[in-house]
């Protein structure tokens, strides 16, 4: 849904969040433009779902400390009032989580629920809300759309749930839909028809999407941009094309060659894991797994900086001349014993 | 053990409990040393006196010292209380472990046998049993140890269900494991840390009990110093003799309250039920 | 498939009743409910096989491995290990299998006693089938927590003190405690980082191979089967629908549904593609025909009546091994 405004539809500039001593979410600098798809990627630890629950408002004071700015459309986020938030949620934001089953209310049926936010955010009386609800279920590929309004949600299979979850989270036209590991939990060719579901909602209506994946592949096929988070950082963002066709940083270049593919010959894992938040070096905070670190990456961090059409969070990058190629990292050989902090 | 000590010790609650419960427990560890007069030895001269130098906390009716009563009914309170429950617990074991690991016909008759004894309400079935077997310190244990049984075999046996369906029960049975050691080395270590928790709290179910069969002269026999029956005694001169029914009254409630803070704690911190470690 | 047949499945079929229906009346009962998990399922795995049961929700892998691993008697056929049928151990028999056939469970944590350290959990295997004398078992934990790659401080701690790999790591270390023959793995790496992913996955293929183990590993991501086997077996709603040599199913699947399978499998540089419609049909009240027919896109009437067998499609491969469930299999390779 275009909304008129030129520039993006998200943008977050230096957003920290920081619970107790830590700085779980560290200068997070990103944007989102109007009808494009963003991925998080990330292993655990590296704040993808902290930044999405901050997003919408879920992870607020007095629980977390939040600096910097997160705009939407126009609106900062940070410091928002809870009532203001929650006229965003589920009408200009829409969110779809992992498990339906625990995010779908048992008490209530499906007709109900998707029924909810038309009610609230857009007033529409009893029965337009029906009408639209049942509108909505085709639209997301459920058949007999109309008895399935009075159905209960654990008399439907998972993919049904996921699809009943996208319909609430699109039932008001939002502008960014939010999608936390929206087909973890489903069978692969389940998920393959979720995810194209998604898209194709996405696309039609012009909104925008960030998806948190784990799956490399999968942000490949379904996102047109990446950021990729290590520890509370981001360490490279960019079109998906470049961050995972060919990526630059060293992280990235590590869990690029660690996914499993059909013709994969041997995998090269990083070594070590991520460290604990007591533990977090100070400058990069992949430092310490990173083959090509330098005494300058546990002290400063590096910055963003544009390079062969992606942002990147690297010293070896902003130090180099600009016609200069990143080395290609040593093959990593076998795991040998680590220390007590290995996965 | 270590583990056990880190979680207690930051319960206030437990803490504060289990000091009470030691002042107690010492009290009645060392009763022999710490009372000045044999708790039966009757002086009638010196019936019915107030606290006074030789006698601290008074005298009864027959003259025997108050404060050597409280000490040495301490251990009775704590014997009786510790002893009931073990043995109760020997049973509920036995039953409970019984029904959970045979189930079918096995399981449906003896659960239904605790159905029973369940039926009742505590002090009925102490009172009835006390009745069958007469009256007396071993004889109130033995009651007391019997109407425990039923609550015990039914947590262990619904322990026992839980545990049993883990995983790592089936993969030890994967691994070659036999039977009896799986139920040794896996199961019962796994079943019996909450079971220790409830059978901490029921401690103070028993003492009351016990307390009560005294009071109402179906416990332990004259002239045995039971707080219960020191309580019973001095009823008659409540308002002449209030010390008699007094401190041991007192002491009984403090005792209760220490073991209930305790037990809370304990529970707190680790039952699995209530969200402990 | 060179090698001593170790195990044997022979035409297996595993019903549960689960529930009945309503009945017509006060005084009738309904009929039972059946959840066929597994529909004759015939399969042979040889010494130093690497086999990879793949399949999704429903398709029987796990059920298939329980009864394998005779925790669960089979409803009919029959499974033999060293052509013996496990019904029929005897005790020491029984012992020997359970030694020479090591799980690893999908939830590796709970798979683990939480009150035994992890040295207790990796002695009781040793101790258990008297591999070495007791003053040799802390020295052989210790070389079995190196061999997984694992610090020796983790011996002291307890299960609920590792991170998720850690403890799949020990679950592996575990398996390899008493010697075993054969690894049977039940989706050992799903739901783990894809780095540390990765590093199991490159452990668990060179224990394999360096010990000449035989391998049964359950998964549902191709990709894992196929860097970890070298026979894949895909199974759907309770059948073996094909199975054959990883580089072969792989380059040219035959069945409709491994190829939907294998596009439906995200990958790198290529679109998202959602070949299969339809939702996964329940095991219970199976229809008759081909399984897969409500969703086959080349389904014909044909299929919704007769239900294919599993056999060597007209013109087998060179080696043979090749089998297919369809009545129509397709000849060309895919095109991803």
């Amino acid at each position: 849904m275009l909304n008129g405004q030129s520039g993006p539809l998200l943008s977050l500039q230096d957003f920290t969040l920081r619970r107790g001593p830590h700085a779980v979410l560290d200068a997070v600098t990103l944007t989102l433009d109007p009808g494009r798809t963003l991925g998080l990627l990330g292993e655990s630890g590296a704040g993808k779902s902290t930044l999405a629950m901050a997003l919408i408002g879920l992870l607020r004071p007095p629980e977390v400390e939040l600096f910097g700015s997160m705009v939407f459309a126009g609106t900062e986020l940070v410091g928002l009032p809870e009532a203001q938030y929650r006229a965003l949620r589920g009408n200009r934001i829409g969110l779809v989580f992992q498990d339906a089953t625990a995010s779908l209310d048992p008490c209530f049926t499906v007709g109900q629920q998707i029924c909810e936010p038309l009610k609230r955010h857009l007033g529409l009386g009893s029965r337009e809300a029906a009408a639209r609800a049942i509108e909505l279920l085709t639209q997301v590929g459920i058949p007999d759309a109309r008895s399935r309004l009075n159905a209960y949600p654990h008399q439907l299979s998972g993919g049904m749930q996921q699809r009943v979850m996208i319909s609430i989270a699109l039932a008001c036209n939002p502008q960014l839909l939010i999608a936390d590991e929206p087909t973890s939990a489903l069978d692969v060719t389940i998920q393959a028809q979720i995810m194209e579901l998604i898209l194709l909602q996405v696309r039609a209506s012009g909104s925008s999407a960030i998806f948190v994946l784990h799956d490399l592949a999968l942000a490949a096929q379904v996102c047109d941009d990446i950021a990729v988070l290590y520890a509370g950082q981001v360490v490279e963002a960019g079109p998906a094309t470049a961050v995972l066709g060919t990526p630059k940083h060293p992280y990235t270049i590590g869990l690029r060659s660690c996914v499993v593919e059909l013709d994969s010959e041997l995998l090269k894992p990083l070594v070590g894991s991520v460290p604990s938040l007591n533990e977090m070096p100070d400058g990069c905070h992949f430092c310490t797994r990173c083959p090509h670190a330098i005494p300058r990456c546990f002290k400063e961090r590096p910055p963003l900086i544009a390079y062969q059409g992606r942002a990147v969070a690297c010293w070896l990058i902003a130090d180099l001349p600009t016609s200069a190629a990143v080395p290609t990292p040593a093959p990593i050989s076998a795991p040998t014993p680590v220390g007590a902090g290995a996965p | 053990m270590k583990s056990f000590w880190k979680a207690v010790s930051h319960q206030r609650n437990a803490m504060f409990g289990l000091a009470i419960v030691g002042v107690f427990i010492l009290m009645a560890v060392f009763a022999p040393v710490l009372a000045p007069y044999n708790p039966t030895e009757q002086n009638l001269e010196f019936a019915l006196q107030g606290p006074s130098a030789e006698h601290w906390l008074g005298t009864d009716s027959f003259g025997q010292d108050v404060y050597s009563r409280m000490l040495y009914g301490a251990r009775l309170a704590l014997g009786i209380g510790f002893a009931s429950v073990a043995l109760g617990l020997l049973g509920g074991l036995i039953i409970g472990l019984s029904a959970g690991l045979l189930g079918g016909r096995v399981e449906w008759a003896l659960m239904r046998l605790v159905d029973a004894i369940l039926a009742f309400p505590e002090i009925i079935l102490a009172i009835a049993f006390v009745a069958v077997l007469g009256m007396g310190t071993d004889k109130v244990v033995y009651a007391l140890a019997i109407s425990f049984v039923g609550p015990f075999a039914r947590i262990v046996r619904s322990d026992v269900l839980q545990v049993k369906a883990r995983p790592f029960i089936e993969a030890a049975r994967l691994m070659g494991v036999s039977p009896f050691r799986i139920i040794v080395r896996h199961l019962l270590p796994n079943v019996l840390s909450s079971l220790m928790v409830q059978a901490g709290i029921r401690i103070s179910t028993a003492i009351l009990l016990e307390s009560g069969l005294s009071f109402f002269g179906i416990g332990v026999v004259p002239p045995t110093p039971d707080w219960g029956l020191i309580i019973a005694e001095g009823r008659g001169f409540i308002t002449m003799a209030p010390w008699i029914s007094g401190f041991p009254g007192v002491a009984l409630a403090l005792l209760l309250i220490g073991l209930t803070l305790l037990g809370d704690g304990l529970r707190d911190a680790f039952d699995p039920r209530s969200g402990g470690h | 498939m060179m090698g001593t047949p170790l195990f044997t499945v022979l035409d297996v079929e595993k019903t549960y009743r689960v529930g009945t229906t309503p009945g017509s009346g006060w005084f009738s009962a309904g009929q039972p409910r059946l959840l066929k998990a597994l529909n004759g399922v015939r399969l042979e795995i040889a010494e130093g096989d690497s086999i990879a049961l793949v399949g999704e929700s429903g398709s029987g892998k796990s059920t298939l491995v329980r009864l394998m691993l005779g925790l669960e008697p089979a409803t009919d056929g029959r499974l033999l290990y060293r052509q013996v049928d496990i019904e029929q151990f005897d005790r020491a028999a029984r012992q020997t299998f359970r030694r020479e056939v090591a799980f690893i469970y999908q939830d590796a944590r709970g798979s683990m006693n939480p009150r035994m350290r992890i040295r207790a959990i990796l002695a009781e295997p040793l101790r258990l089938y008297r591999l070495c004398p007791e003053p040799e078992v802390e020295g052989r934990v210790l070389a079995l927590l190196e061999k997984v790659g694992l610090a020796a401080d983790l011996a002291d701690r307890y299960p609920s003190e590792l991170s998720g790999g850690q403890v799949r790591r020990v679950a592996v270390a575990r398996a390899l405690a008493a010697e075993p023959k054969t690894i049977v793995a039940d989706e050992s790496v799903a739901g783990l980082d894809v780095s540390v992913q990765a590093q199991l996955l490159n452990l668990l293929r060179g224990l394999c191979r360096e010990m000449g183990l035989t391998l049964i590993f359950i998964t549902h991501d191709l990709g894992v089967a196929s860097y970890l086997c070298t026979r894949i077996a895909v199974l759907y709603l309770g059948r073996i629908v094909e199975e054959g040599a990883t580089a072969d199913i792989l380059h040219r699947p035959m069945h409709p549904y491994t190829r939907g399978l294998m596009r439906a499998f995200p990958s790198f540089g290529r679109p998202l593609t959602a070949s299969l419609k339809g939702e996964i049909p329940s095991p219970i009240d199976l229809p008759a025909g081909c399984r897969f027919a409500s969703r086959c896109p080349q389904a014909v009437p044909f299929c919704l009546t007769s239900d294919p067998v599993l056999k060597h499609p007209e013109d087998p491969d060179p080696n043979g091994a090749r089998r297919v469930a369809c009545h129509f299999p397709i000849r060309d390779t895919l095109d991803l």
